[in-house]
């Protein structure tokens, strides 16, 4: 029997029949997405859809080390920050297009996070949350007196090389909106592997119980350091696109505390360890955001923040996996 | 039970596991005080005693869940005391828990892939890369072997406890150990299934392999190991031929004059 | 390339004395604080990340009182405090004790939702500007030897003492103290004792909300408040004091405030003051990557 078979035989018969409607729904959904632009000029609806797209990598970024392996980071604002920063900086300061700039922002968080995990990855989970935590902020006290990152004021996209290919800027939403939903999708899919892959059987077995993983003779640590890396490059790819799209970015903006639980809730809402959950989570979080900022008297109110830490609040007491997990009942409990 | 063990051992070669002055000292407990145990390949070795006599902490010093205070622990004559436990599953160890130890999320299937041979495997090849058509061809075998092959899709948390000791059983013997711990593996289990599990030993002990039972069922004892260790207090107390030892004074004394 | 790059200052003796004095007032408050945060932390065995939040409340209310009211601050200690045990104790018996067995993720995000509840509804009701508190009978600052002594600080810390050892004390001697210091230990033994240890997680988040009621309505008589800075502030300062002085050990906490105290203020003066936050965080992170144990290594009066 091959592995494919005995996979098919590995879903059980209501999951096999949820994905036999599934691979419908993500067609539907593709198409639909690819065709959206053509619709609508509404720039307001173009520009929650690039967030949507923007924080479903966000929310897989972080899945991949929260969810699958378990080590819950709340510093995933620094790898966001070195993608988004390092494109900056290649193109504004020395004029490298961010064709390769994303990437090589990408490779920047990867490092950053994988500083971060020698550091930290010997912790206990509480204790990991709270050291990556403390590293986020002192990151952000540092971006915010460091002159060459721009310090306070950060740094913002010249507007004379605006709207070429070369600068990977566009006048109008549309273009941002394919490029991002391009990205998400690679994500997506990369997810998709990931999660049926070995790779993705050894992480989610170190989550459940790492002793006995060590007892497979599976380096855990090792395993760990290759979550975060694929998490922090996903994280930094984000970052860079976020740059891309803002054409301004600085420490408030890419470090502040939020940042770190925006990039959570998404995958917290759609659900933690799961691959579809950031594209649901997204897809739930994102527009109610944009609508309460605009709506509710802008963010200045707090008053939407209320509503999501409410909201927070219910998913931590009944559903604690987030919508799509079904494991919200026996856990990674430590 | 075989003779061919017995003279193996009698014949002085080197013994594939050893394990030399273990101690372990847990603040004021006195865990292991100098416990010696060596098994030669190809035997059925058991480790017995009343309980506190420190077997469970022995399993764990040797496979380096715990570091041990003081002792060595040699596996095919090289030394493995002190190095970290998936490396020393590396080398060729494989270890069970008293009490069942599966991943509950995944099902059986997805249980004995994470416990295949981890050698050589790196970030792409376990993202790209499906299990090896031999290495699924083995695991297909050992859960047909024990009887849970009807089960491949059923997370292993559904299990029942003697179901999910023989998982542990065929998971310890994807990798092909040298050795394989079984920390009690009859514990906890129906007594139908006691014999199943004794039958299965056996056979798997005539292909080959290699076992360190820790067994508080005597029966299982005399019925399926070559030689026997009795540990009392942390310290070996007897040993040899299981059909005399357990029978000599000192270890009836130990086990029922506590 | 670093704004102001020298690090080192030769400061005056004045200003080293006088960063001394801010770090032993602070150090007070830093350990009442902490001590709060780390008896939930010992005895629970839940991270509070709401902390400063509730520290947050208190001083609104001070604040309320005095700038609205025309009472007293000192008056409001016994009010606070109550009010404030009131709401540990709440959101212990409405929230947290749903959360105590599930998975780590959903306690961490508990707590954290109740942080920005808590936040963002006082910014909600409060407003987004930085406000203080008008009157206090102990206003003002006297100078010796050219120390500036704030007398609202010096107020502070002598509460905030007073308050750590009635609070240690308390633990220590009273029955409900050595009940909760069974449970901490050993819950199934204390249940086995007739402890009924849901009631006392109930008064230990009482009680350690209320430690930081007290610290807050204190500190609102020389501290503006901001919704969206003050409580950020405080709580990864009691943060860092636990990671320093052991989780779960109360002393350690407070020993570990007075430490990060030290560390900001003597730190503040003798290096780049403009990185004093940063100091801090440091001091955070490396506590928990070298010593998640703390400094303190033996339990203190739990």
């Amino acid at each position: 029997m091959t592995y494919l078979e005995a996979l098919r035989r590995a879903v059980s018969g209501t999951q096999l029949r949820f994905r036999r409607n599934l691979r419908e729904v993500t067609v539907i959904t593709i198409v639909g997405l690819l065709v959206i632009p053509w619709l609508t000029n509404n720039d307001f609806l173009l520009n929650t859809f690039i967030f949507i797209f923007l924080f479903s990598m966000l929310g897989h970024g972080w899945n991949i080390l929260g969810g699958y392996t378990g080590q819950i980071s709340l510093g995933h604002a620094i790898m966001f920050a070195a993608g988004a920063y390092t494109t900056a900086i290649l193109y504004v300061y020395y004029g490298v297009t961010p064709i390769v700039g994303i990437w090589v922002g990408g490779l920047v968080a990867v490092f950053a996070g994988v500083m971060l995990g020698v550091a930290t990855f010997h912790l206990r989970y509480h204790y990991f949350a709270m050291a990556t935590l403390a590293a986020a902020l002192v990151i952000r006290v540092v971006f915010f007196r460091w002159d060459w990152v721009g310090g306070a004021t950060g740094i913002e996209y010249p507007f004379d090389q605006f709207a070429t290919l070369y600068s990977l800027t566009f006048r109008g939403k549309m273009p941002y909106y394919y490029l991002t939903g391009a990205f998400a999708l690679g994500v997506t899919i990369l997810v998709t592997i990931l999660d049926r892959s070995k790779l993705g059987t050894y992480l989610k077995a170190i989550n459940m119980d790492e002793e006995n993983a060590k007892n497979t003779g599976l380096d855990t640590y090792r395993y760990k350091m290759y979550a975060m890396g694929l998490s922090s490059f996903v994280t930094g790819l984000a970052g860079g696109l976020y740059a891309q799209y803002t054409m301004y970015i600085d420490p408030w903006s890419t470090l502040r505390l939020l940042q770190n639980i925006d990039i959570i809730m998404v995958a917290i809402i759609g659900g933690v360890g799961t691959v579809l959950g950031p594209v649901v989570g997204s897809m739930l979080f994102i527009p109610v955001r944009e609508y309460t900022r605009t709506a509710l008297g802008g963010e200045y109110t707090g008053i939407d923040w209320v509503l999501f830490g409410l909201v927070l609040l219910f998913i931590s007491l009944y559903r604690p996996g987030g919508l799509l997990n079904r494991y919200s009942g026996r856990w990674g409990k430590e | 039970m075989s003779s061919v063990n017995q003279t193996r051992r009698e014949a002085g070669e080197t013994p594939v596991l050893s394990v030399r002055n273990m101690r372990k000292q847990f603040d004021s407990v006195t865990a292991l005080a100098g416990a010696d145990v060596e098994i030669f390949e190809g035997e059925i070795v058991g480790i017995v005693g009343p309980n506190g006599a420190g077997k469970s902490t022995l399993f764990n010093c040797i496979c380096g869940s715990i570091a041990p205070t003081e002792g060595e622990v040699y596996l095919h004559g090289e030394q493995i005391t002190g190095l970290k436990t998936e490396e020393i599953i590396q080398q060729g160890l494989s270890r069970t828990f008293q009490i069942p130890r599966v991943f509950p999320e995944l099902t059986v299937w997805d249980n004995m892939v994470a416990n295949q041979d981890h050698a050589g495997e790196g970030l792409l090849s376990t993202l790209f890369r499906k299990t090896d058509d031999e290495t699924q061809g083995r695991i297909q075998e050992l859960l047909e072997f024990v009887e849970l092959e009807p089960k491949l899709e059923i997370p292993a948390g559904d299990l029942s406890t003697g179901q999910q000791k023989l998982l542990n059983l065929a998971c310890t013997l994807l990798r092909d150990p040298d050795v394989v711990l079984l920390d009690e593996p009859t514990a906890g289990v129906n007594p139908g299934l006691i014999e199943d599990i004794k039958s299965i030993i056996v056979e798997l002990n005539d292909r080959g392999w290699t076992f360190l039972i820790i067994e508080h069922n005597m029966d299982v004892v005399r019925d399926t190991t070559d030689y026997v260790y009795v540990l009392a207090q942390g310290d070996n107390l007897s040993s040899g031929n299981p059909a005399q030892t357990l029978d000599e004074p000192e270890v009836l004394e130990a086990y029922f004059g506590e | 390339m670093l704004v102001e790059t020298h690090l080192l200052f030769l400061p005056s003796t004045q200003l080293v004395v006088q960063s001394i004095v801010s770090a032993v007032l602070f150090g007070m408050i830093f350990a009442l604080v902490a001590a709060g945060l780390a008896l939930i932390w010992g005895v629970a065995d839940i991270v509070n990340f709401a902390h400063g939040e509730y520290m947050m409340i208190a001083m609104y209310l001070t604040l309320i009182a005095s700038n609205d009211l025309g009472i007293d601050p000192l008056l409001m200690i016994p009010v606070n405090a109550t009010l404030l045990f009131i709401a540990g104790y709440l959101t212990y018996v409405l929230v947290i004790s749903k959360v105590m067995d599930a998975p780590m993720l959903a306690q961490i995000f508990t707590t954290f939702a109740i942080l920005l509840i808590l936040r963002y509804g006082m910014l909600y009701i409060m407003g987004p500007h930085s406000v203080s508190v008008d009157n206090f009978v102990f206003s003002g600052h006297t100078t010796m030897y050219g120390i500036s002594l704030s007398h609202p600080r010096m107020a502070t810390a002598v509460v905030s003492v007073i308050a750590l050892v009635a609070f240690l004390l308390f633990l220590k001697y009273s029955r409900t103290g050595k009940a909760i210091r069974a449970t901490a230990q050993d819950w199934d033994a204390a249940r086995v004792m007739g402890i009924d240890t849901d009631r006392v997680l109930a008064i230990t988040w009482g009680l350690g909300i209320a430690a930081v009621g007290v610290a807050g309505t204190m500190v609102a008589t020389f501290s503006p408040i901001q919704p969206e800075l003050t409580p950020a502030t405080w709580t990864i300062k009691a943060f860092a004091a636990v990671a320093l002085g052991g989780f779960g050990s109360i002393l350690g906490a407070a020993a570990g405030g007075v430490v990060i105290a030290f560390v900001e203020h003597v730190g503040g003066a003798l290096l780049n003051p403009s990185f004093k936050e940063l100091y801090v965080f440091l001091a955070f992170i490396l506590a928990l990557i070298f010593k998640p144990e703390g400094l303190l290594n033996r339990g203190g009066a739990k």
